[in-house]
C-alpha cells in the first residue's frame, strides 16, 4: 500500500469538489443551526422534519404562526435548509464516486489504495462532518464529552452505509446524469412504487415495502441490513458488470439486483421476525397478584357488535356483524402495591360449562391481538384520581378522556341458547399486566415554571390564544425518544393532566400541537402545546383556570401475571340489548296463548317470551305482557339493563303493576346495581311511581354522594321526591330540564337559591346556543326567563320572531309556560299574535306566578 | 527478438459470443506493432486484456514478462495506455492533469514533459475540457510518453482525429519511438494510417488472429501477379495453393502469390503459363494486401 498514492489522490478530490464540498458544509451548518442554538426555556422551537400534527382543531398551526410562537420564515428555513442538507450530503457522496475508476485506468494505482482514498474521502468529507455536528450538538446541550463523542460516532456509523451505497454507486454510474437518472429511478422504485403499491394493496402483506426507507424501528424493518446489502451488491457490481455498458443498462441492473435483493431481505426478516415482547422482560406477579371474582351472579349481553368494557377490549370489526353475548365481570385485585392497578385480559379461549357439556366459548374467529394491543393509552380512573387529588373527595373527570375502570374485565361469548340459562361455570385463563402511576410533575398553569424531574428539565407555561380555552406548553430536552407519544423504554410513558381544584374537575388535555427536533442523534427537544378544554359557541370559560394545575403522570409497567378462573355454578342472566337486530325486527306483538305458563315457566322460557316482548315498542303492552311474571321472576328482570335514555323498559311498569308490596326492599336494593350506567337506570321510575322513594333514602343519599345522578330525569325527580334540604345542592348542579325545573322550585326553602342556577343556566344558553337556529334556542331560555330574567325573555321573543313555521306550535306551547298569553293552551296562532312585535318593556315580571304578564294588551 | 506482450491462445467470451478465439501474438521489443481488423475483430478486448481492464477466459498474456492478471504498478508504471474516449479529468488544466500525473510515476521526465508540450503544442493553462479531440489525445499522449514507458499501448489513437492532426500525432509518435526506442502496439482499424507506422502486424478477423508477422516479412512474401496470356491458351491449369484470389479479365489473369520466392516463381510460372511473356510482379501495400484476402475469403469485410 502506497500511502503517498491514497493521500494523492485524496488531495484530487479535495480540489476537484472542494466548493461543492465547502457549500455542503455550509448547508449542513445553517441546517443545523436551530437545535445548536435551541434553548428550551426560549418556548421557540421550529418544526423538525418529522410531521406536524394538529389534533382537536386543523388551524392551530396558523394560530402558532400569528402570535409569533414558530415564526413562518424560522419554519420555512429549517425545513428548507434540513431538506438541501440531505440532497448536499447526497450529492457529494454521488460526486466522490464518479470518475473513481477512469482517469486511473492503466495507471499504476492499486485498486486498494483507490478503494482506500475513496473511503478516506467519504469519511473525511461528509461522515466526519456529520459526527461533528453531532457531536458539537450533544456538547451543547450538557451532555458529557464521553456520551457526546459515542452519540457522534453512532450518528455518523448509521449515515455511512447510505453514504458508502451513494458513492458506490457513483462510481458504478461513473457519470453525473447516469447517476442522477440512477438515484431518481432508485427513489422511485424503492419509495415511491412500494408505497403507492402499499396503499393500492392495502392491507398487503406486511414484507411489502420499501426496502430503502426507514419506516419505524430499523430493528423492525431491515433497513440498516438493506443499506449494507445494497453496498455489497453495488461491491459486486462494480467487478462484474462490463465499464462499458450503456448508463440505461447499467442503472436497469442495479435497480433491480437492490430492489429484489432488499425485498427478498425484508421479506425473510419479517418471516422469521417474531417481534421482541417487553412485556416478557416484567417479573411475573401470578403468585401474589390474583382476580377473584366480585359477583355472585353472571351478567352477559347480546347485541349486534360487542366490545369488551374496561381495560380490555376486542375489536369489533373482528366479527363479521354477527351477535355475539358479552360478559362483564367484575374483578377484585388484591396484593398490590398502592399506586396500582392491574389490568385483566382473557387468554384463549374462555367457556361457559354446566357440568361436563360446554355451552358457549370465545368465538374462534376472533383477530389474535398481539402483545402492542395491551398499550391503550389508557389509565384507571380510580388510581389517576388518587394521585391528582390525594386529599380524597369527588374529582369529576371532564371528557375527553381515555380513563377505564381497571376492575372490569369483559369476554366474548358466542350466544348461548334460551333453554341452557341455567347456572353455568366460567372457565377462562386471564394474563394480567401490573401498572404503577406516579406524579412526577404538578406546577400551577400560569407563567412560565421549570421543574426538573426524572433527570429532565420540563419548561411549562400557560398560553393564551382569542379564541380557545388556555393551552398548555410544555418544552423539554431529553435523550432517547422520550415524550409522550413516544415511549422512552417500552414499558413506561408520561399521561398529561389538567386539574382544576376550584371545580374539582381535571382533564386529560390532548395534543394540540407537537414538534420534535433532534438536537443530536438520540437527544430531542420536544414541545407539546396541549388543549386544556373546549370553547363554548366560540367563548372562552376560564372558571378555574387561576387555580389551575399541570400534572406529568408517569405509568410504568411492573409485572405481569397469569390466573385460571373458574367459578362454582352462578346464575347467568342475558339481556338484549335496546338495539338487539333480531329482536327488533319484529312489528306483530307475539300471540298471548302462546306465553309460557307465569306459575310454573321456566328461566329459559321466561327470557325467550321476555325477548319476544321487546318485539313491540309499546312499553305499556310489554309491562302488562311481563307482569304475571314478577312473582316468580322478579330477580331476573331487576337485572335486566337497557341503552336507552330515558330509561322506559317493559321491565319498569311491569314491577309498577305487578310488584307485591312485600319485596319493594328486593326493587330498592337493585337501585345502586343498576345505577353503573345512571343515564339508563330505570328504577327510579319505579320507586316514584310506588311512592316508594322515602324507603330509599339511604341508597338516594350515596347516589348523590357519589354524584351518580346526572342527565337521568327520573333520578332526579325521584331524589326531588325526598324535599330534603341536604339534597339540593346537589339537584342545583345539575342540568335540568325545563319540566325539572318547574318540580325544583316547588321544594320547599329552594327558592333563594335558585337565582344562582338560572344565572347558569343563561350564560350557559348564551355560549352554547348562540350558533343555532331560533327553534333550538327557545328551549335553553325558558328557565332563566322564568326567574324573571329580562335578556332571557328578549332572546325568546328575539327568536320567536324569527323560528321557522314548523316549529312555531310546540315552542308556543313552551311560551305559555313563561309569558301570559291568550288563547287556547294549543292556539299557537294567538301566540303569534300576541307576540307580534312586542318588547320586554311590554311584559312585567309577576314573582308570584312567576310569569311574564304584558303591561298594555296587545 | 524479445516479446514485451504475447498472447497465448487466449479467449475472451462476453456472455455467449467470444471476442477473441485462440488468439496468439507477440510484439516484439522495440517494434511499432499495428493491431488490425475489422470493427469487432476483439482489438480493444486485447489490448483491455494485456493491461488487466479485463481478463481472459482462458489463455495467457505476459506483458514486459509479466502475467497481465498480476500486473501491479511497477509495471503499469513502465506502460503507457491511451484509448479513444478514454476519459480524462476534464476539470483540470493541461498542467494540473501532467501534475497528477507526475506523483504516479518515479521515472517522470519533467524536461521531457515540457518537450512534449512544446512539441504537442499543448496549452498548459487550458482545461482538458476546453481542447479539442485531438489536443485531449496529445495531451493523453504526454501524460504517458512522460515517463519514457517500455511499452506504449494505444487503442484507436487516430479514431476522429483530422488529417493534418493525425500526421502530426504519427510523426511525433514515430520520431519519439526512434529517438526513446520504447515499444509501441497500437489498434487501429484504418490500415492506411498503420502502413506509415507499423513495423509489425497481427491481423484479428472475429477474434481469430489471422496474420502475426513483421511488415516487412509480410510484404515481401505477398507479390501481386499479372499474366498475359496468349490467344487459344485453352483451359487454365490447376495453381499451386499459394496462388489465391485469381482472377481472369479478358486476356488477362491477375492473383496473389502468399508465398513468394522469385526462383521456384519463375520456373512454376514457365511451366504453367508456356509461350506467355514473363508475369508482371508487383508488391503489395499493407491495404491491398489486406483487402486481397479478404476477397480471398481469409478476413472478412469492413476495412
Amino acid at each position: 500500500m502506497n500511502f503517498r498514492i491514497v493521500t494523492h489522490l485524496l488531495k484530487t478530490d479535495w480540489r476537484r469538489l472542494r466548493w461543492l464540498l465547502l457549500a455542503c458544509w455550509a448547508i449542513l451548518l445553517l441546517a443545523a443551526w436551530p437545535a445548536l442554538s435551541f434553548s428550551p426555556g426560549d418556548f421557540d422551537m421550529p418544526p423538525s422534519e418529522d410531521p406536524l400534527y394538529a389534533h382537536g382543531n386543523s388551524g392551530f398551526d396558523d394560530v402558532l404562526d400569528q402570535h409569533g410562537l414558530v415564526s413562518k420564515t424560522a419554519r420555512w428555513s429549517f425545513l428548507t435548509f434540513g431538506r438541501m442538507s440531505i440532497g448536499a450530503v447526497l450529492l457529494v457522496a454521488g460526486c466522490l464516486g464518479f470518475h473513481g475508476r477512469m482517469w486511473s485506468e492503466g495507471r499504476p494505482v492499486r485498486r486498494r489504495e483507490s478503494i482506500l482514498a475513496k473511503a478516506a474521502g467519504l469519511l473525511v468529507f461528509l461522515v466526519l462532518p456529520l459526527g461533528l455536528l453531532a457531536f458539537a450538538g450533544a456538547l451543547l446541550h450538557g451532555v458529557a464529552w464521553g456520551e457526546a463523542i459515542g452519540m457522534g460516532a453512532a450518528h455518523a456509523g448509521r449515515k455511512l452505509p447510505a453514504l458508502l451505497g451513494v458513492m458506490l454507486f457513483g462510481t458504478y454510474c461513473g457519470r453525473w446524469w447516469t447517476w442522477l437518472a440512477g438515484m431518481f429511478g432508485m427513489a422511485l422504485f424503492c419509495m415511491v412504487l412500494p408505497r403507492a403499491l402499499m396503499m393500492a394493496l392495502w392491507p398487503g402483506p406486511d414484507w411489502f415495502s420499501n426496502p430503502l426507507t426507514p419506516i419505524g424501528e430499523s430493528s423492525f424493518f431491515p433497513f440498516i441490513q438493506n443499506l449494507w446489502l445494497a453496498v455489497i451488491l453495488l461491491g459486486v457490481l462494480l467487478l462484474r458488470v462490463p465499464r462499458d455498458l450503456s448508463g440505461a443498462r447499467k442503472v436497469g441492473i442495479a435497480l433491480v439486483s437492490i430492489v429484489f435483493g432488499c425485498q427478498l431481505t425484508t421479506y425473510l426478516s419479517m418471516r422469521s421476525w417474531r417481534g421482541e415482547n417487553p412485556l416478557a422482560k416484567l417479573p411475573d406477579w401470578s403468585a401474589t397478584v390474583r382476580p377473584e371474582l366480585e359477583t355472585s351472579s353472571l351478567e352477559a349481553s347480546i347485541d349486534r357488535g360487542v366490545i369488551g368494557c374496561g381495560p380490555y377490549r376486542r375489536s369489533i370489526t373482528s366479527f363479521d356483524d354477527e351477535s355475539y353475548m358479552n360478559l362483564l365481570l367484575p374483578l377484585k385485585p388484591g396484593g398490590l402495591p398502592p399506586g396500582s392497578y392491574v389490568t385483566w385480559r382473557p387468554e384463549g379461549r374462555s367457556s361457559l360449562k354446566a357440568g361436563d357439556r360446554t355451552l358457549s366459548q370465545t368465538p374462534a374467529n376472533e383477530r389474535v391481538v398481539g402483545w402492542d394491543g395491551i398499550y391503550l393509552g389508557e389509565a384507571d380512573e380510580n388510581v389517576l384520581t388518587a394521585i391528582v387529588k390525594p386529599e380524597g373527595g369527588k374529582l369529576r373527570w371532564d371528557s375527553p378522556s381515555s380513563l377505564v375502570d381497571s376492575r372490569i374485565c369483559g369476554e366474548i361469548f358466542t350466544p348461548i341458547a334460551a333453554e341452557d340459562l341455567s347456572p353455568v361455570e366460567l372457565e377462562m385463563k386471564l394474563q394480567g399486566l401490573v401498572v404503577h402511576l406516579e406524579k412526577i410533575v404538578d406546577v400551577p398553569l400560569g407563567a412560565p415554571v421549570t421543574v426538573k424531574a426524572e433527570g429532565i428539565e420540563f419548561h411549562i407555561r400557560r398560553l393564551d390564544l382569542p379564541g380557545y380555552q388556555p393551552v398548555a406548553d410544555l418544552c423539554y430536552v431529553a435523550p432517547g425518544k422520550h415524550g409522550m407519544n413516544r415511549l422512552s423504554t417500552p414499558l413506561e410513558d408520561w399521561l398529561p393532566v389538567i386539574y382544576l381544584p376550584g371545580e374539582s374537575m381535571a382533564r386529560q388535555p390532548w395534543v394540540a400541537h407537537s414538534g420534535t427536533m433532534t438536537l443530536a442523534p438520540g437527544l430531542n427537544a420536544v414541545r407539546f402545546l396541549y388543549h386544556t378544554g373546549q370553547t363554548s359557541g366560540g367563548k372562552r370559560d376560564l372558571k378555574g383556570y387561576d387555580q389551575a394545575r399541570f400534572m406529568l403522570v408517569k405509568r410504568r409497567y411492573l409485572a405481569t401475571a397469569k390466573a385460571e378462573l373458574r367459578t362454582p355454578p352462578l346464575p347467568l342472566t342475558v339481556t338484549h340489548e335496546g338495539q338487539d337486530r333480531e329482536a327488533r325486527s319484529h312489528s306483530d306483538p307475539p300471540p298471548f296463548n302462546s306465553r309460557p305458563d307465569p306459575a310454573t315457566t321456566s328461566p329459559q322460557a321466561f327470557e325467550k317470551w321476555l325477548k319476544l316482548s321487546y318485539a313491540v315498542f309499546d312499553k305499556d303492552w310489554g309491562g302488562r305482557n311481563i307482569a304475571d311474571y314478577v312473582p316468580r321472576h322478579m330477580d331476573r328482570i331487576l337485572r335486566r339493563r337497557m341503552n336507552l335514555s330515558p330509561p322506559h323498559p317493559p321491565e319498569g311498569r311491569a314491577l309498577e303493576l305487578a310488584c307485591p308490596e312485600n319485596r319493594k326492599r328486593e326493587v330498592i336494593d337493585a337501585l345502586l346495581p343498576t345505577n353503573r350506567d345512571p343515564q339508563s337506570n330505570w328504577i327510579p321510575d319505579v320507586l316514584i311511581r310506588r311512592g316508594w322513594v322515602t324507603d330509599a333514602k339511604p341508597e338516594i343519599l350515596r347516589m348523590l354522594g357519589e354524584d351518580e345522578v346526572a342527565n337521568n330525569i327520573f333520578t332526579q325527580l325521584m331524589v326531588m321526591e325526598l324535599e330534603d334540604p341536604q339534597t339540593y345542592p346537589a339537584l342545583l348542579n345539575q342540568k335540568l330540564g325545563f319540566e325539572t325545573y318547574q318540580r325544583l322550585r316547588l321544594l320547599p326553602g329552594i327558592e333563594p337559591r335558585l337565582a344562582e342556577m338560572a344565572a347558569r343556566t343563561f350564560r350557559e344558553a348564551e355560549e352554547s346556543y348562540a350558533d343555532r337556529k331560533p327553534s333550538d334556542r327557545i328551549y335553553p331560555y325558558l328557565i332563566p326567563a322564568s326567574h324573571g330574567n329580562p335578556q332571557a325573555l328578549a332572546r325568546l321573543l328575539e327568536n320567536w320572531e324569527k323560528i321557522e313555521p314548523i316549529y312555531r306550535r310546540t315552542r308556543a306551547e313552551y311560551l305559555r309556560e313563561v309569558i301570559q298569553l291568550p288563547g287556547a293552551p294549543d292556539d299557537w296562532r294567538a301566540v303569534l299574535g300576541a307576540l307580534a312585535g312586542r318588547q320586554v318593556a311590554d311584559f312585567r315580571f309577576d314573582p308570584l306566578a312567576r310569569q311574564w304578564l304584558p303591561v298594555t294588551s296587545p | 527478438m524479445n516479446s514485451l506482450l504475447e498472447f497465448q491462445q487466449v479467449n475472451r467470451r462476453f456472455g455467449r459470443s467470444k471476442a477473441l478465439k485462440d488468439a496468439s501474438f507477440r510484439v516484439p521489443a522495440g517494434s511499432i506493432t499495428a493491431l488490425l481488423g475489422p470493427n469487432g475483430a476483439g482489438k480493444s478486448t486485447a489490448l483491455k486484456i494485456a493491461l488487466n481492464l479485463l481478463r481472459p477466459s482462458s489463455g495467457t498474456v505476459r506483458v514486459l514478462g509479466t502475467d497481465s492478471r498480476k500486473l501491479g504498478p511497477a509495471e503499469l508504471a513502465r506502460i503507457g495506455y491511451v484509448a479513444d474516449g478514454m476519459e480524462l479529468p476534464e476539470w483540470m488544466t493541461v498542467a494540473q492533469f501532467l501534475g497528477w500525473c507526475r506523483p504516479l510515476y518515479p521515472k517522470w521526465d519533467v524536461d521531457l514533459e515540457r518537450a512534449l508540450c512544446k512539441q504537442f503544442a499543448l496549452p498548459a493553462d487550458r482545461k482538458l475540457r476546453q481542447l479539442s479531440r485531438g489536443q485531449k489525445m496529445k495531451a493523453a499522449l504526454a501524460s504517458v510518453l512522460s515517463y519514457r514507458p517500455e511499452l506504449l499501448v494505444l487503442d484507436e489513437p487516430f479514431s476522429g482525429l483530422d488529417p493534418l492532426v493525425r500526421d502530426e500525432f504519427i510523426a511525433g509518435l514515430l520520431e519519439l519511438a526512434g529517438s526513446e526506442g520504447f515499444s509501441v502496439v497500437l489498434s487501429s482499424h484504418d490500415i492506411e494510417e498503420v502502413d506509415r507506422l507499423a513495423d509489425h502486424v497481427v491481423m484479428l478477423n472475429n477474434g481469430e488472429v489471422i496474420i502475426d508477422e513483421s511488415t516487412e516479412d509480410l510484404l515481401a512474401r505477398h507479390r501481386r501477379v499479372e499474366v498475359v496470356l496468349p490467344e487459344h491458351f485453352g483451359d487454365l491449369p490447376a495453381l499451386p495453393a499459394t496462388w489465391i484470389g485469381a482472377e481472369s479479365s479478358g486476356r488477362v489473369l491477375r492473383f496473389a502469390d502468399i508465398a513468394h520466392e522469385p526462383a521456384s516463381f519463375n520456373e512454376q510460372a514457365a511451366r504453367i503459363f508456356p509461350g506467355c511473356p514473363p508475369p508482371d510482379v508487383q508488391r503489395y501495400s499493407l491495404r491491398e494486401l489486406f483487402v486481397t484476402l479478404v476477397r480471398a475469403g481469409k478476413a472478412d469485410a469492413g476495412v
